[in-house]
């Protein structure tokens, strides 16, 4: 009797839990849809038969006999994008996996060309000249009119300057005013008409300000994002800008009345601003409209990005040739032609049509390079983006998997030791210059590193050739000596500047070793107190930590007390970047635009000293020639005499050493042989050819 | 029970706040903000770098934010994340959290099951070299080096057989043309799941109370209705397709999660087992002449899982921290690797949010595991 | 503690002599219980080899090993064109990817392993022992207060926590041992061994030294903890375990600044891309073989340990 009672209840509660669960269930109507969808899944060979057809037509180089088929690209990148935003992406949610997902989703009037990065025109129809007009600097673009967004509204004037304005009015953060306010200058754009843009600039368009700066500056479709940005404008148009100066410390104890008062209409129109920055920020750009080769359409998060063809790219089916003699020419199916920097005489250096040709990027999500150069070899992508730099072992595994090709590229970076010029005795020039006498990086580099890395003389990367100076490593006068010399000459350089030893270094010609030095002396007469070389740890970088090893060890064996201090990267943020109180340190930089090498300004100049403007010049180098040098390098408008000055500013630096270049590295990109390049040699790999997605043609095999 | 309840809320509410003041501070302090990280560049000027600072609100005193912090969390705002500006942390838990639980819930209900009838069984065979042999597995599973384990296992399954995937949560090729988000399916994998382990927990409880005969109908029919429940309502939706993707991504890790605990419960259970055998009762069962395997299962193995019960709680409680390690290494985008990234840079709100859900995690793990005893041990009772 | 002294004068014998005897006789009996289980004898012998193995290095780096070439940090053979090498004549294990000897790093670290393991038990030890005693003999308040402290400290997730902490300041070994110290010293042990105290707490010497007039100072450290002192023991054992295990996660995350362990020895490995190479078995499975094993060694003599401290879990 019991016993059926509980199985009466247990009947109940089966019942209840399969109503429940046929509750969770989507209507029948939706279960059909669905069934529909996988057999879409399964036809896949279908669409892609779809895409040839188009292939075809915009592919005027010779086909194989066999036509070939293109499917979708896949690509694996390590960590998630921030968000789908652009100007969140140019503002704080910048990182460099958001950039392979939104690469060419906004338009620019002008551009870089491949391989040369050359100023060209993209949007623009010609490249204007600027002229004055009273005070003020005029430059007036044409734009082409036939061009689109991916919905097919056309690309105006109007995205221009609301792009430009709303970037200016809503004091846009991090990357934006190098696009809205490049150095401080103030630029103002106007729409002549629907195809005319006006710039007004209250100084001269120098390099910097027009060319790396407003010229390539992104351009949004004012249709998709105006009612966001008008949201925006709502916090800051009833707010005024204070008349009174910004105080300089609002938590200061003793405020009189006026200086509260200045603070809290400073404060009011902070927030407004920092509202107004916000909404733009935090807005869906779900199904915004694109300009370029792929629409992102789909993130399914910890897992893929996917991204789909843009019908209406306005550049797809151009054929770009480049020629030795610097010629740039585009060819534009309508039939315009543009041709610049020369008589198309020489060699053809590039020749291809632009895509898109894959009818999707697909970028997998794995959560570390171990993951994603396994899946590279195991077939589950084609190619992996790596920022963090490719190790051996990765390589070889990945090499193993069927039809990889390897291609090496000059990174665009240094890695450099630091002195700190604001102390004695770094800011001793002999001490710097016996320091650059002992390191010998090819000693480290070939024999410790085996070449991973590749030495560096110049401030310059030797993959920027047209900036890079040839004559500070040809005539470097310590390259190539051996450790007896560089002993020798280190210790002759600092007796002559006053050093002295109680028991100077010598060599030992039977241990072929030195005997190290003890009791060093300044040329002060005290004796050398003890230095740290910051730097990260063998587990952060073990190439920085062998440098930082041997650099300190050499020092040594000079009889000065160096040590090496091998940290976590936050612990070396603080002494270098923001207290500017350290000895040395050994860090690197990524250098950022190649066209423009505006960091000479950024790292040297006097007047971007760490301990005083918070700026990036962390050895406080401060020397007038430099910064006289630098000035004209900012300020001039001509190409050809910025690189006589880049290379003047090299060779001083190289003199000077604020700091000594130890060694960049080369990109290493991983790609299966399916996937067609239109080129693969360009500073700093495949990822920074600008085409590297939309004109990849991935052949299925 | 319920003045119990009631103090032990307060009680962990207290240790909570103690907890987030203690991490809060100790975040804090790291040298060098996010600020400083996110504006490390060149051709950003430094005046960015300050406003960025006050955007974020990093120009506050320590004290004076994390107030606002514990202000804010109570009324359910846990704040944007640094790192990902302007994604609200609440939606990152919401998206990373359920991959965690149900990767450790699997593999901790899967080795206590297993764990506990083994050691049950080893217990009862002292001697020999069955129990050195197991107590060497036991202790190898227990105190290996966790990331190389899980190495060895994905060298074995994804490379040397080549049988599972070697990490990550799903295959992108297949999901293309999803009609609905990879999480929207996981959800409804966990819902179906759970409503199939209640028919089997409650089928299975039932069988115990009804006559020998139809306690074997009743079982097979509590393991098929949901079984054939499950298939029926996968095809159907058309999402079986996606959910298998999705499982054929779990075994591997949920296979090595589940063999690491195993050791630890298994010793457990044995030791316990041993100790609960010298008690008289056990003695009394047996010198009644009841047969052995009743003194084991009914006499001995329901006390003995009162320190096993308590094992597996904990365990359930710190799967988040050995989450960091097995999710690194399998690619598993859950609630561990989310806490080592975010710790790294020091966005706090990401930080202190995923910490505070594994303080909360432990916390209610204690709770469930006090009132598991009182189930489990008749002698307990809360007041 | 006068009259104390006055006993012993009695029996004409020094205390430490009965003391001595005392031990000695309890370490036979001990020993002899221990000894009859084979899987500590087992985990006894794997530490006694790591110690031999720590103990040859720096005897092998004076005798026949070059240190320009076989120094675990900075060495490097020259004549191996190509790094990582596999094992050979010259290098038994082979080579990392930076040229170096893994024997002679995989000896060299275990000195440190061993340093860690057992500064972070001494300092649990130390710590838990003494709250645990202080805890049980007061009760009350004190009681309430650490027991709550220890509840805390429980929850406390161990290793996100070490990863906040390696954020936040460089983690050497010994800043490291002393967090894992006291992190398991104030919590779950801790509590173990209060339960313990509260046994001892109501034994008749205990009463006795407090009739005799014992300060309570004279009675925790000299009744209570010593009596104690093999339960702490025990759990000494399992610390070491988790000490060398969170090294070596925290090493392979790339988090400390220890400048050689095992657990930096597979961060090595990664950083260069052959985490997931299983040619290159040997630099990655010498040293995760070495953390199983000597986790495993100590724990394997902590439960045999706790067979001859446990009554309950003897055989007969």
């Amino acid at each position: 009797m019991l016993a059926r009672k509980w199985l009466t209840l247990w009947a109940l509660v089966l019942i209840a839990s399969v109503v429940l669960s046929a509750c969770a269930q989507p209507t029948p109507q939706v279960i059909k849809e669905t069934v529909v969808v996988t057999q879409v899944v399964e036809k896949e060979g279908e669409k892609v038969v779809e895409t040839k057809i188009v292939e075809k037509v915009v592919t005027p180089t010779p086909e194989p006999p066999k036509e070939a088929e293109i499917g979708p690209y896949r690509i694996g990148i390590f960590e998630e994008p921030v968000s789908l935003n652009y100007w969140n992406y140019l503002g704080p949610g910048s990182s460099v996996w958001t950039s392979y997902v939104l690469t060419g989703y906004a338009a620019s009037l002008f551009g870089l060309a491949d391989k040369t990065f050359a100023f060209v025109p993209v949007l623009a129809k010609d490249i204007p000249e600027p002229r004055k007009e009273g005070d003020l600097w005029v430059i007036e673009v044409e734009m082409v009119d036939n061009a689109t967004w991916s919905d097919g509204e056309p690309i105006t004037a109007q995205d221009v300057v609301f792009t430009h304005n709303t970037c200016k009015d809503l004091q846009l953060t991090q990357n934006w005013p190098n696009s809205c306010a490049p150095l401080g200058a103030d630029v103002t754009a106007e729409a002549v008409d629907d195809f005319t843009v006006r710039y007004t600039f209250n100084v001269t368009p120098s390099l910097g300000i027009w060319n790396a700066g407003v010229a390539l500056a992104p351009i949004l479709p004012k249709h998709f994002w105006e009612p966001v940005v008008k949201e925006a404008y709502s916090y800051i148009e009833a707010v005024e800008k204070p008349d009174v100066e910004r105080p300089e410390d609002c938590e200061a104890e003793d405020l009189s009345d006026e200086e509260k008062a200045a603070c809290e209409a400073w404060a009011a129109y902070d927030e407004a601003f920092e509202n107004a920055r916000k909404t733009l920020y935090e807005a869906d750009a779900t199904g915004s409209p694109v300009f370029g080769g792929f629409i992102t359409d789909k993130w399914e998060p910890g897992a893929f990005v996917q991204r789909s063809q843009n019908p209406n790219y306005y550049f797809k089916g151009a054929e770009i040739i480049e020629y030795s003699d610097g010629t740039w020419v585009q060819k534009l199916p309508d039939g315009t032609v543009r041709q610049y920097y020369g008589e198309a005489t020489g060699d053809v250096t590039l020749d291809y049509v632009s895509g898109p040709y894959a009818p999707n990027v697909i970028l997998s999500i794995y959560g570390s390079q171990d993951a994603a150069f396994l899946a590279l070899a195991n077939g589950e992508v084609d190619y992996v983006l790596n920022p963090l730099g490719l190790s051996r072992g990765l390589r070889e595994k990945a090499m193993q998997g069927e039809g990889i090709v390897a291609y090496d590229n000059p990174d665009y970076g240094m890695f450099y030791l630091a002195f700190n010029m604001r102390k004695y005795p770094m800011s001793e020039y002999e001490f710097r210059q016996a320091f650059d006498i002992i390191i010998d990086k090819e000693f480290v580099i070939n024999n410790v590193l085996q070449g991973v890395v590749y030495p560096m003389y110049s401030t310059m990367p030797p993959g920027n050739g047209f900036w890079y100076n040839p004559a500070v490593e040809e005539n470097h006068p310590y390259k190539g000596l051996s450790r007896e010399e560089r002993i020798n000459l280190a210790v002759q350089v600092l007796k002559e500047a006053g050093w002295t030893w109680e028991k100077e270094p010598q060599w030992d010609p039977d241990a072929s070793d030195v005997i190290p030095g003890e009791g060093l002396r300044m040329p002060n007469g005290e004796l050398m107190p003890e230095v740290t070389i910051l730097g990260p740890g063998p587990a952060y970088d073990p190439i920085r930590a062998t440098f930082n090893q041997w650099i300190s060890e050499w020092a040594r064996e000079l009889g000065m007390p160096v040590k090496s201090e091998l940290t976590g990267f936050n612990n070396i943020l603080g002494p270098v970047f923001i207290n500017a109180d350290f000895d040395m340190y050994i860090l690197g930089w990524s250098l950022g635009n190649p066209a423009f090498p505006d960091y000479y300004e950024a790292f040297w100049a006097s007047w971007n000293d760490t301990a005083t403007s918070g700026n990036y010049n962390t050895p406080g180098f401060n020397n007038p020639e430099y910064d006289d040098l630098v000035n004209k390098f900012m300020s001039t408008t001509d190409i050809e005499e910025a690189r006589q000055l880049c290379f003047q500013m090299q060779e001083l630096l190289a003199d000077q050493r604020p700091y000594i270049p130890l060694f960049y590295k080369r990109v290493t990109d991983l790609i299966r042989n399916n996937i067609e390049l239109p080129y693969t040699e360009v500073l700093g790999g495949i990822v920074d050819a600008a085409g590297f997605q939309t004109d990849a043609k991935p052949l299925v095999k | 029970m319920w003045r119990f309840l009631g103090r032990r809320f307060v009680q962990m509410l207290i240790t909570l706040l103690l907890f987030q003041a203690v991490t809060y501070f100790l975040i804090d302090a790291q040298p060098g903000d996010i600020a400083d990280l996110l504006t490390l560049d060149p051709n950003i000027p430094p005046a960015e770098r300050e406003r960025l600072r006050a955007q974020l609100g990093l120009d506050r005193p320590p004290a004076e934010r994390f107030i606002t912090y514990i202000g804010n969390f109570y009324r359910g705002n846990l704040g944007v994340s640094f790192q990902e500006y302007p994604r609200p942390v609440i939606d990152i838990i919401k998206e990373r959290l359920p991959r965690t639980v149900v990767l450790f819930l699997t593999a901790s209900i899967l080795s206590f099951w297993t764990g506990f009838v083994t050691g049950k069984i080893l217990a009862w065979r002292r001697g020999g070299w069955i129990e050195y042999a197991s107590t060497i597995t036991g202790v190898t599973l227990y105190t290996v080096f966790t990331p190389w384990f899980a190495l060895m296992m994905i060298w074995l399954f994804a490379v040397a057989l080549n049988w599972l995937p070697a990490g990550k949560f799903l295959d992108p090729l297949k999901w293309l043309d999803a009609p609905i988000s990879a999480n929207a399916v996981f959800a409804r994998m966990i819902w179906s799941s759970f409503f199939a382990l209640v028919i089997v927990f409650v089928g299975f409880w039932f069988s115990n109370r009804v006559p020998r005969r139809q306690r074997l109908v009743l079982r097979a029919a509590s393991l098929l209705v949901p079984l054939v429940g499950m298939l029926l309502y996968w095809r159907l939706s058309g999402l079986g397709f996606y959910a298998w993707d999705i499982a054929r991504h779990l075994i591997l890790p949920v296979l090595t999660v589940t063999l690491i605990a195993y050791g630890g419960t298994m010793l457990l259970t044995r030791t316990s087992m041993l100790e609960t055998l010298r008690e008289d009762y056990v003695l009394t069962a047996r010198a009644k002449g009841l047969p052995d395997k009743v003194v084991r299962d009914k006499h001995v193995a329901r006390n003995a899982l009162l320190p096993v019960w308590t094992g597996l709680v904990f365990s359930l409680g710190n799967s988040v921290s050995g989450g960091i390690i097995t999710e690194t290494i399998f690619s598993w985008p859950g609630i561990g690797l989310t806490l080592l990234n975010s710790a790294l840079v020091a966005d706090i709100p990401v930080a202190m949010g995923t910490l505070t859900v594994v303080g909360v995690m432990t916390l209610i793990s204690h709770l469930i595991a006090d009132i598991g005893y009182a189930f489990l041990d008749p002698r307990i009772r809360y007041h | 503690m006068a009259e104390a002294t006055a006993t012993t004068e009695h029996v004409y014998v020094p205390l430490w002599r009965v003391r001595l005897s005392l031990f000695w006789k309890s370490l036979r009996t001990n020993w002899a219980m221990f000894s009859e289980n084979p899987i500590g004898l087992i985990g006894l012998g794997v530490i006694l080899f790591f110690a031999l193995f720590a103990l040859a290095h720096p005897i092998l780096m004076n005798t026949i090993w070059e240190p320009r070439v076989y120094d675990p940090i900075s060495g490097y053979d020259m004549e191996i064109p190509f790094h990582p090498s596999p094992p050979s004549a010259r290098h038994l294990l082979g080579t990392d990817p930076l040229g170096r000897d893994i024997l002679s790093q995989l000896m060299y670290s275990t000195r440190y392993e061993f340093a860690l393991g057992i500064l972070s038990a001494v300092v649990t030890v130390v710590i838990a022992t003494t709250i645990g005693a202080v805890s049980a003999y007061y009760g009350g308040i004190i009681d309430t207060i650490l027991m709550r402290l220890a509840d805390l400290v429980i929850m406390v997730p161990f290793l996100p926590i070490l990863i906040v902490l390696s954020a936040l300041t460089d983690v050497g070994m010994i800043e490291l041992a002393l967090v894992i110290g006291l992190l398991s010293g104030f919590g779950g042990t801790t509590i173990i061994i209060k339960s313990q105290a509260l046994t001892i707490k109501v034994k008749p010497f205990i009463e006795a030294a407090r009739v005799a007039g014992g300060s309570d100072f004279h009675i925790i450290f000299r009744h209570m903890i010593p009596n104690l002192l093999p339960i702490s023991l025990l759990y000494m054992m399992f610390v070491v375990t988790g000490a060398i295990f969170s090294e070596a996660v925290l090493s392979y995350f790339g988090l400390t600044t220890i400048q050689m362990s095992w657990g930096i020895m597979i961060n090595t490995t990664q950083l260069f891309g052959y985490l997931l190479r299983f040619d290159t078995w040997y630099l990655l499975i010498p040293a995760s073989l070495a953390i199983t094993l000597l986790c495993a060694a100590f724990y394997l003599v902590g439960r045999a340990l706790d067979e001859v401290v446990n009554p309950r879990l003897r055989r007969r």
